[in-house]
């Protein structure tokens, strides 16, 4: 084991944390708030709070949870497009947050994100060609002509002509900017993707393709992948893992057959029940959680999940439970189930 | 069966852009039937928001123009309207739920006071009646503290809140038909959930009808009675909803149900999912024949050529699709 990591390393994990590409231990994002001009300071919003997983070399971990619950802001911090309050991730064994920027930028050929909205992540007044050959420039790759030639192949790999390469974004619909997106994510052959709700914003009829084209590269590259969604379907699909997060929290994780099939935390059973299936002859029992998310400011003690959770019971205010390992590998903090 | 309260017939709806005409809405006939929901399903750019639209007689003009179509709602034809007249059914009969209830709510009037201004203008209720009515109101969809609620701004509600406070509204002047336009899009499933509960058991105890416009074919499923599928500006498939989802006849009505991973089903790493090839035609481009045929897997010539009409091929269950009506070339 790595000298650096913290007791709990080889705690949440399928195989061992040698082996894995990603290991994110007790990742913490607090952001400061103000309220008016005054200020009260020590207010904060607790996006991201004590956040432990490993990712291991091709594996696609989905990451769900409603608006708020932090899957965004964790996906950020393994990239470190923010800084985290405190923990660490090391990558390849490396703790991100130490290296300094000129290592940062080498560490970043190998991970890259791919964002919700194909239509503000892309440069309008940037040519495909332009946008998809900026990384390679950036990171000093090749000669012009091999760059260009880099560019096509890009192209052809995700399906689009290589002749829209002096095309402009607005000339392409929703699902072909999002394909551009993954060519530029695949651009310096990276080892870890973060795919940030990469289909929500496409149309059910495109969603599939996006989705297929995201598998394919996974195959061919054995890429390792972090799929953030609240589209339940979809992350089953796609995963070999999954963690459900609430509060900034992760409150379950578990191989994706398994999480569907018996979730352990009553959230992720709240979650999957509320999913409409189309299917009108699949009739079910629906379980409806009482109110909204709690503010992430002042956050109940006990259970996150306490004010909403139909099965809690009173012990469940006593502490906020740890992530505990169940089965073989299908983790959940609650009380009940431990 | 019960009678209809709405009754579309011929709907065509353009809006003049630099890029040509768009025929946002071409040539649909729809009935809704008392009572009862009816499920407008598409993609963006299919024309089930302007269909609304149109109904509700709020397309701007310019660029946008009902073409032709007649909208019989209880016996009357809309079209034939005054816009004076149409203020005493819009919101009054007929009212509209939004995805997004932030940017159809007004920031700097309390929720409280907005609902109370329909019902004064609307009903022509004194000040303290509108009052105490909003607050049964708010009560009624399910909001805490609701004297309180009745006294906060929208933003200062959560999105599921605001969206009850939308229901509310619509709700207020007992309405004869409610439009939802993607009412739980924007909210969490756990959220979502709640909504379709509400719209639900409101909808049975006020006896209205619902024409809820979604994209979600499962949320469709929990909850239409009858389904109407459009692309590109049309109805493709209509049904009862376990006709339709037991027995699709459109491809465009398969392939979305095929493309769709379901986690109760078993799929999941490895398994392909079978995606609809190609793209929405571009909203001016005027294709010859079925408006599908670039993207159908089992188009014949014929598609090509010439549009297919909306048949009944089986009890209640219409479909616009030559391979369907059984040609073979």
């Amino acid at each position: 084991m790595d000298a650096g990591l913290p007791p709990s390393a080889d705690t949440i994990t399928t195989g061992s944390s040698k082996t894995a590409l990603l290991s994110v231990r007790n990742l913490k994002k607090y952001f400061p708030i103000r309220e008016g001009l005054l200020g009260r300071p020590g207010l904060r919003v607790h996006a991201v709070d004590d956040v432990s997983f490993d990712l291991q070399r091709g594996e696609i971990l989905g990451l769900v949870g409603e608006s708020g619950c932090g899957k965004s802001t964790t996906g950020r911090l393994i990239l470190r497009l923010l800084e985290p309050t405190s923990g660490e991730v090391h990558f390849q064994s490396e703790n991100i947050f130490n290296a300094n920027a000129r290592r940062m930028r080498a560490l970043r050929r190998e991970m890259q994100i791919i964002f919700q909205d194909p239509y503000a992540s892309l440069n309008p007044r940037m040519t495909i060609g332009a946008t998809l050959e900026e990384p390679l420039i950036i990171h000093r790759t090749g000669n012009r002509n091999e760059r260009r030639a880099r560019v096509r192949q890009l192209l052809e790999k995700v399906g689009l002509d290589p002749g829209v390469v002096n095309r402009y974004p607005h000339e392409f619909s929703g699902g072909q900017r999002q394909r551009i997106g993954v060519a530029r994510a695949l651009a310096l052959n990276p080892k870890l993707i973060v795919a940030d709700e990469p289909v929500s914003s496409l149309d059910v009829s495109i969603q599939a393709q996006v989705i297929n084209l995201l598998e394919d590269i996974q195959q061919e590259y054995a890429l390792s992948m972090i799929f953030i969604a609240h589209d339940l379907n979809m992350v089953r699909h796609i995963s070999d893992r999954v963690a459900v997060m609430y509060l900034g929290r992760i409150v379950e994780l578990g191989p994706a057959t398994h999480l569907y099939r018996e979730p352990l935390h009553p959230y992720t059973e709240a979650l999957l029940a509320a999913i409409p299936i189309p299917d009108p002859k699949v009739k079910r029992t629906r379980i409806l959680l009482e109110g909204d998310l709690p503010s992430p400011v002042n956050l109940p003690p006990g259970c996150r999940f306490y004010s909403r959770c139909p099965k809690r019971i009173p012990d469940c205010l006593k502490e906020d439970p740890p992530l505990v390992q169940i089965r073989a590998g299908h983790w959940a903090a609650c009380i009940l189930v431990t | 069966m019960n009678p209809a309260v709405l009754r579309i017939k011929n709907l065509r709806t353009q809006f003049h852009t630099d890029e040509g005409i768009v025929h946002a809405v071409d040539g649909i006939d729809l009935t809704v039937r008392q009572g009862t929901v009816l499920g407008l399903v598409g993609e963006s750019g299919s024309g089930k928001s302007v269909t609304a639209l149109s109904v509700m007689r709020l397309i701007p003009q310019p660029p946008g123009r009902i073409v032709s179509g007649e909208i019989w709602f209880n016996g009357t034809d809309l079209m034939t309207l005054k816009e004076t007249e149409m203020q005493a059914i819009r919101g009054k009969r007929i009212a509209m739920i939004f995805q997004e209830p932030m940017t159809s709510l007004n920031p700097v009037f309390t929720v409280g006071n907005q609902i109370s201004e329909m019902l004064r203008l609307h009903l022509k209720l004194s000040r303290k009646d509108a009052r105490d009515r909003t607050i049964e109101l708010l009560e009624l969809v399910g909001i805490p503290s609701a004297d309180q609620r009745a006294k906060e701004y929208p933003h200062q509600l959560s999105g599921g809140m605001r969206q009850r406070v939308m229901i509310a509204m619509a709700i207020s002047c007992d309405p004869d038909l409610i439009f939802a336009d993607e009412p739980t899009t924007a909210l969490d499933v756990t959220i979502q959930a709640q909504i379709l509960v509400l719209l639900e058991e409101l909808r049975e105890r006020l006896g209205m009808s619902l024409v809820l416009i979604s994209h979600d074919l499962g949320v469709i499923a929990e909850v239409a009675h009858e389904v109407a599928i459009m692309y590109a500006g049309r109805i493709v498939e209509e049904a009862s909803t376990e006709e339709l989802f037991a027995q699709p006849l459109h491809p465009y009505t398969q392939g979305l149900l095929a493309s769709l991973p379901r986690f109760d089903k078993t799929g999941g790493r490895g398994e392909r999912l079978r995606a609809i090839p190609g793209t929405v035609p571009k909203w001016t481009e005027q294709l010859p024949g079925c408006k599908f045929t670039p993207r159908c897997g089992i188009a014949i010539p014929h598609c090509g050529l010439e549009e297919p009409p909306l048949k009944e091929v089986r009890p209640g269950h219409r479909v616009r699709c030559w391979v369907a009506f059984g040609e073979k070339s």
